[in-house]
C-alpha cells in the first residue's frame, strides 16, 4: 500500500512536471530558441573535446 | 606452428580526465538550460517578456562567436554559461530578497538599527531592490553582447593581420584550394 502510493506520488510529480515543461515551450518562444542554443554548444562543446583527445594506437609486433 | 596473422595493437584508452570533458561539455549546458527555465518560470511575464529573451540573445550571440572564432570556442561557451547561470541566479536572490523585504515595516527597521527612520523607509528597501533588478536585468547582458561582439571583431582583425603577413612572406595561400578540394 505504501509503495504504491510513492510510485504514485512520484508519476504524479514526474507528469506535472513534463506537463509545466509543455506549457513552458508552447507559450514561450524564446524557450524553443534556446534549446536548439543549447543543443548546438553541445555539439560545439563534445566536438571541441573530441579535437583535443587524440588516442594513440600502434603495433606492439 | 600455425601463423597467426591477427594483429596485437596497443591502444590508449579514455583517461578520466578526458571523459571528464566529455561529460562537462554535455551536462553543463543542460544544467544551465534548467536553471534558466524554472527561474524563467519562477518570475512570470517579467521572466517570458524580459529574461527569456536576453537568456536567448546570450546564448544565440555566444554560440555564433564560438562558431566564427574556433581558437576561443571552450571560452566563449564556458563565459556564456556562467554569464546566463549567474545571471539567473543573481536576480532570483534578488527576488527573494524583494519578498523578504516586502513584510517590513518602518517600525521594525528602527527596532533592528536602533535609529529613529522616516516613515516611508518600509517601502524604500523594496523599491530599490526592484530598481536594482531591472538595472541589472538590461545592463548585464546587453555588457556582455558587447564583450562578445568586441571579442568577435578582435578575432577577425587579428585573422586579417595573420594573412596579410603571410602574404608579405610570400606565403602561398592555400585556404581557397582547401575550400574547395574538400
Amino acid at each position: 500500500m505504501k509503495l504504491k502510493l510513492i510510485w504514485d506520488s512520484f508519476t504524479a510529480f514526474n507528469s506535472n512536471a513534463v506537463n509545466h515543461l509543455a506549457y513552458a515551450l508552447s507559450t514561450n518562444w524564446w524557450i524553443i530558441l534556446m534549446i536548439a542554443a543549447a543543443i548546438v554548444s553541445i555539439v560545439i562543446g563534445v566536438k571541441e573535446q573530441q579535437a583535443v583527445v587524440v588516442h594513440e594506437e600502434q603495433n606492439i609486433l | 606452428m600455425p601463423e597467426n596473422n591477427e594483429r596485437i595493437t596497443y591502444k590508449q584508452k579514455l583517461t578520466s580526465q578526458e571523459l571528464g570533458g566529455y561529460i562537462k561539455a554535455v551536462l553543463l549546458p543542460i544544467a544551465v538550460f534548467f536553471l534558466a527555465l524554472i527561474v524563467i518560470s519562477r518570475f512570470g511575464a517579467f521572466g517570458k517578456n524580459i529574461m527569456a529573451p536576453v537568456c536567448c540573445a546570450v546564448w544565440g550571440f555566444g554560440v555564433i562567436v564560438a562558431l566564427k572564432a574556433p581558437s576561443q570556442r571552450k571560452t566563449t561557451l564556458n563565459e556564456v554559461y556562467g554569464m546566463i547561470a549567474g545571471y539567473c541566479a543573481g536576480l532570483y536572490v534578488i527576488r527573494i530578497l524583494i519578498g523578504l523585504a516586502a513584510n517590513t515595516s518602518s517600525e521594525q527597521l528602527m527596532a533592528s538599527y536602533e535609529q529613529a527612520l522616516p516613515q516611508s523607509t518600509g517601502s524604500t528597501i523594496s523599491g530599490y531592490l526592484q530598481s536594482m533588478l531591472w538595472i541589472l536585468a538590461f545592463i548585464t547582458p546587453f555588457t556582455f553582447l558587447g564583450v562578445l561582439a568586441k571579442k568577435l571583431i578582435s578575432f577577425r582583425k587579428t585573422a586579417a593581420k595573420d594573412r596579410v603577413l603571410r602574404q608579405v612572406r610570400g606565403e602561398v595561400d592555400n585556404s581557397e584550394h582547401r575550400r574547395y578540394s574538400k
